[in-house]
């Protein structure tokens, strides 16, 4: 049987700036986002009384949206933080406030404004030295940011298990195949293998090609519940079942955070809370930080057995004809980073029949955020029926 | 080699990690408590919350938890020596340390390696722990 919270709330609006090089402040265009997600919904603004807000890498978006948005009135509203799992977080917050009467319409939003004109894309994330004098080795040491992180995952496993380029190689590909159907991606020229090896290196074994876009851009989700939305603007995407683990690197050796992440404890209680077994999922939007990033959480999740995630998806079944759609609306790889809203967005387009050429079947919808170091990591499980 | 000043300022605190680097060894702090040992810098042991923690000489041996070359140089010390192994090391004692593995060519090197730590030398006086395969 299913929990008593599968199905009590849904998302009932999307809003979604553009996307890319685009030169204003995450303030604005998580306001803007908001707004847009209101018109979606076809809600007045004065309706909305609830607010979570999560901001990107550049942390230019506070509690003071509530300001920005002139929202005089609000019954819940907070700042959160969980990195890339935060989307999912908000969303699965919200509708447990709208499924306890807390509010009625609670806007999850998130936006980043990391690119700046005039500077390249690699400039970025640039900067912000550690100021603890022993971790100000790690720079020296060649360490800064994710990517040496995950490319020592994606190496773990090669070592381990024999995994290859090429099939890291083919997630970008299938990715991009996806993308290609997406007005809105941001990359959307047909990739080959050829071109993938042709790519630079960053940190060996990932090229560019394997790391995902920069991106500016707000996007707002706004959650209410199951009985108000059947009668809105938009198809309501109820959210079947939800759950989060999160794994702490802490310095130590004696477990395998780069192997195993922490969708291996999230996955099988949200299955559980929406009363569905893994071969229920019709589609996934798996964050995809690094084209290994949907390989291990593929793992995890239990689609394949652990270590045999290089062949699995080898064979196409991320793609558009494969078995298993995956990123369907590009990923972060091709699409646009929004964090864990890039899943969430897609999840969402997916959920309401609105994928045009690049539709697939929706019954149910695996969703999933990871940030850190697969250390934090919410699941969501969505669909357009409530049971 | 670059003569660039790259050694962050030891403080009076992290200055015993250097020190060891001068002295050849891997000096890193240890709890009296629980045997739990750390880098970098903690004031409280992660493992038991005790305060009681001192510096002590690690064995300097390890094996090779992961690695990966990282192929774009953003440090002065990257330049001419890429690509540069970075790897993650899990010390006898347990810690898993972030550093990088010298003297060996990335084909030769897998994950599981025995490896034991050495020390670079720079012009303007550091020292920097590093490791070798063994
Ligand atoms: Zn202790």
């Amino acid at each position: 049987m299913a929990h008593r919270m599968s199905g009590k709330a849904a998302i009932c609006g999307l809003g979604m700036t553009e996307m890319g090089r685009v030169y204003r402040s995450a303030t604005d265009l998580a306001t803007e986002a908001v707004f847009l997600a209101l018109k979606d919904a076809g809600l007045d603004k004065s309706q909305l009384d609830g607010l979570l807000i999560n901001c990107g890498t550049t942390r230019n978006v506070n509690l003071g949206l509530h300001r920005s948005l002139g929202l005089k009135e609000l019954n819940v509203l907070t700042f959160m933080q969980g990195f890339g799992s935060s989307a999912g977080q908000m969303i699965q917050y919200a509708a447990m406030a709208v499924d306890n009467g807390m509010a009625d319409y609670i806007c999850c939003v998130f936006a980043d404004d990391p690119l700046k004109e005039g500077k390249r894309t690699g400039d970025a994330y640039a900067g912000g030295a550690r100021p603890e004098a022993l971790a100000s080795l790690y720079p020296i040491y060649g360490f800064a940011g994710a990517i040496p992180m995950y490319a020592m995952g994606a190496q773990r496993h090669m070592d381990t298990y024999g995994t290859t380029q090429d099939q890291l190689g083919s997630i970008a590909i299938q990715q991009r195949q996806w993308a290609g159907m997406n007005e809105n991606a941001t990359k959307r020229e047909p990739l080959d293998l050829d071109s993938y090896h042709a790519s630079p290196w960053v940190v060996e074994p990932f090229h560019v090609l394997d790391c995902c876009l920069v991106s500016n851009g707000g996007v707002a989700v706004i959650v209410t519940s199951a009985e108000r939305a059947r009668d809105m603007a938009q198809p309501p995407v109820y959210i079947r079942g939800f759950a989060q683990a999160h794994n702490h690197d802490v310095g130590q050796g004696g477990h395998d955070p780069l192997l195993e992440g922490p969708g291996l404890k999230a996955g099988p209680r949200a299955l559980s809370m929406a009363d569905a077994k893994l071969e229920d999922v019709t589609q996934c939007q798996i964050y995809d930080c690094y084209t290994y990033t949907v390989l291990v959480t593929l793992e995890d999740y239990g689609f394949c057995e652990k270590g045999e995630g290089g062949a699995f998806v080898e064979d196409g079944k991320l793609g558009p004809e494969g078995s298993l759609p995956t990123n369907t609306g590009g990923g972060e790889l091709s699409s646009f980073y929004m964090w864990g809203m890039t899943p969430i967005t897609e999840g969402v387009i997916q959920g309401r029949g609105q994928g045009g050429e690049r539709q697939c079947p929706n019954d149910l919808i695996l969703v999933t955020g990871n940030g850190g170091v697969l250390n934090y990591h919410a699941t969501l499980l969505l669909s357009p029926e409530a049971a | 080699m670059s003569d660039e000043t790259w050694i962050p300022q030891p403080s009076e605190e992290t200055q015993p990690f250097f020190d060891g680097a001068k002295e050849g060894k891997l000096r890193l702090q240890a709890c009296g408590d629980c045997n739990a040992w750390f880098f970098p810098l903690v004031h409280i042991c992660q493992n038991c919350g005790s305060t009681n923690l001192s510096w002590q000489d690690a064995s300097g041996r390890g094996t090779v938890y992961s690695w990966a070359q990282l192929q774009r140089p953003y440090h002065p010390r990257h330049r001419d020596r890429l690509p540069l192994i970075l790897a993650q090391i899990d010390i006898e004692e347990g810690a898993r340390l972030n550093s990088n593995v010298v003297g060996v060519e990335p084909e030769n090197l897998k994950v599981g390696d025995a490896v034991e730590v050495t020390f670079e030398q720079f012009d303007d006086g550091g020292v920097l722990p590093v490791f070798k395969p063994v």
